[in-house]
C-alpha cells in the first residue's frame, strides 16, 4: 500500500507522551550542520502556555455577546497577559536552546523565561481574583501553584550574570574570557558570510569559521595552547573578521572583480594560516606525548623494569 | 609538564521528565482551572 505522506515506514515516528502533554518537540541539529552540544531529549517549546488560557478568550467572546463590557475587558486583558507571558517564555526557551550551540559564549542578558513565569503567575492570580471572584488568598495560592508548575516544567533562569564556565581561579577565567571573545569574533564572521552572495567566497568563510572553532576546542582541551595560539586569536581572527565584515558591506555597492579577487586571496591565505595553526597545535600534542613516554621509559629503567 | 586542567563548558541542567510532568500537571491545574471557571462564570 502506498503511504499518503510519502515517508518510508522506518523514518516515521509516533508522538511521545511528553510531546503530547507538554507540547515539546525533539531536539534538532544546529542550522550550520553542527550537532547541538548538551542538547538532551525533547526540547520544550511552551505550547501549553498558549493553549491553557483559551477558555478565557472564549469567556471574553461570550461576554461580548452578552453585552458585558466588564467581562470582556477582564477576560480579554488577562488573556492578553497570558499570551505575552507565553511569547516571552517561548523566546526564552529558544534562546536557551540556541545557547547550547555556542560553547564558550553566553549571549542572553534579559531573563525572558523568568519574566514569562512571573507574568504567568500574575495573570493566574488576576484571573482568580477578578474573573472568578475567588478572593485575594485563593488568588495568591493559584498564582503560587502556577509559578511552581512553570518552574518545574520550564525552569527560571539562574540569578546573576550568565557564565559559560564553572571556573574559580584567575588563570582559567582569563582563558575562558579569551575563548569567549574569540568565539564572538567567529560568530561575527559567520554572520558576515551569510551576507555574501558569491557561493565560493561564502563557503571559504564558513570553512575558516569551522577551522577557527576546531582551534578553540583544542585550546579548551589544553589551555596552555592559548599562549601558542595567541597570534591566531589576536591578529588573524581579528583581521579576517574585519575584512569579511567590510567586504560584506561594500560588495553590494561596488561590484568590482578586483576587490573580489583580493578578498579571495586573503581568504586563501587565512585558510592556510588556520590550517598551519591547527597542525602546529596537534604536533605539540604529539611532542608532549613523546616526552611523557620517554619520561615513563626512563622511570621504568631506573626501577629495573625492562 | 603537560597541562592537565581542561576548560569544561558549563551546560545548564534540566530536571528529569517526572518533575517536568508534575510541573505540567500543576500548571494545567492552576491556569486551566481558573480559565475554565472564568469561562463558565457568566
Amino acid at each position: 500500500m502506498v503511504d499518503p505522506t510519502g515517508t518510508p515506514p522506518e523514518q516515521r515516528r509516533t508522538l511521545g507522551l511528553a510531546e503530547l502533554i507538554l507540547g515539546v518537540k525533539p531536539g534538532q541539529a544546529g542550522g550550520s550542520g553542527q550537532g547541538v552540544r548538551g542538547a538532551r531529549g525533547p526540547r520544550a517549546t511552551g505550547t501549553l502556555l498558549y493553549v491553557l488560557p483559551i477558555p478565557l478568550f472564549i469567556g471574553a467572546l461570550v461576554g461580548l455577546v452578552a453585552g458585558r463590557l466588564d467581562v470582556v475587558l477582564a477576560d480579554g486583558g488577562i488573556f492578553a497577559l497570558f499570551m505575552g507571558a507565553a511569547e516571552l517564555t517561548r523566546r526564552g526557551l529558544k534562546a536557551e536552546y540556541a545557547q547550547q550551540i555556542l560553547r564558550f559564549t553566553r549571549l542572553q542578558r534579559i531573563p525572558l523565561k523568568t519574566i514569562g513565569g512571573l507574568l504567568t503567575g500574575l495573570a493566574t492570580g488576576l484571573a482568580a481574583v477578578i474573573s472568578v471572584d475567588q478572593g485575594l488568598g485563593l488568588g495568591l495560592a493559584y498564582a503560587a501553584v502556577a509559578m511552581l508548575g512553570f518552574h518545574l516544567l520550564y525552569g527560571f533562569e539562574p540569578l546573576g550574570r550568565p557564565r559559560a564556565f564553572a571556573t574559580d581561579d584567575e588563570r582559567s577565567r582569563k582563558i575562558a574570557a579569551a575563548l569567549a571573545e574569540a568565539e564572538r569574533k567567529l560568530i561575527d564572521l559567520e554572520r558576515a558570510a551569510k551576507g555574501i552572495a558569491n557561493p565560493e567566497l561564502k563557503i571559504r568563510l564558513q570553512r575558516i569559521g569551522s577551522q577557527g572553532r576546531s582551534i578553540l576546542e583544542q585550546i579548551a582541551d589544553r589551555p596552555t595552547d592559548l599562549f601558542r595560539a595567541r597570534k591566531f586569536l589576536s591578529v588573524y581572527l581579528d583581521g579576517v573578521q574585519q575584512v569579511a565584515d567590510g567586504y560584506a558591506r561594500t560588495h553590494r555597492l561596488a561590484d568590482s572583480r578586483e576587490l573580489e579577487q583580493n578578498f579571495r586571496n586573503v581568504l586563501v591565505t587565512v585558510e592556510q594560516v588556520f590550517d598551519e595553526q591547527h597542525q602546529r597545535l596537534l604536533k605539540t600534542d604529539v611532542m608532549d606525548l613523546d616526552i611523557q613516554i620517554e619520561v615513563l621509559k626512563k622511570q621504568l629503567e631506573r626501577e629495573g623494569i625492562q | 609538564m603537560p597541562e592537565k586542567t581542561q576548560i569544561a563548558p558549563q551546560t545548564p541542567t534540566r530536571p528529569p521528565w517526572g518533575i517536568r510532568l508534575l510541573g505540567g500537571v500543576l500548571l494545567t491545574f492552576s491556569v486551566g482551572l481558573v480559565s475554565c471557571q472564568a469561562m463558565w462564570i457568566l
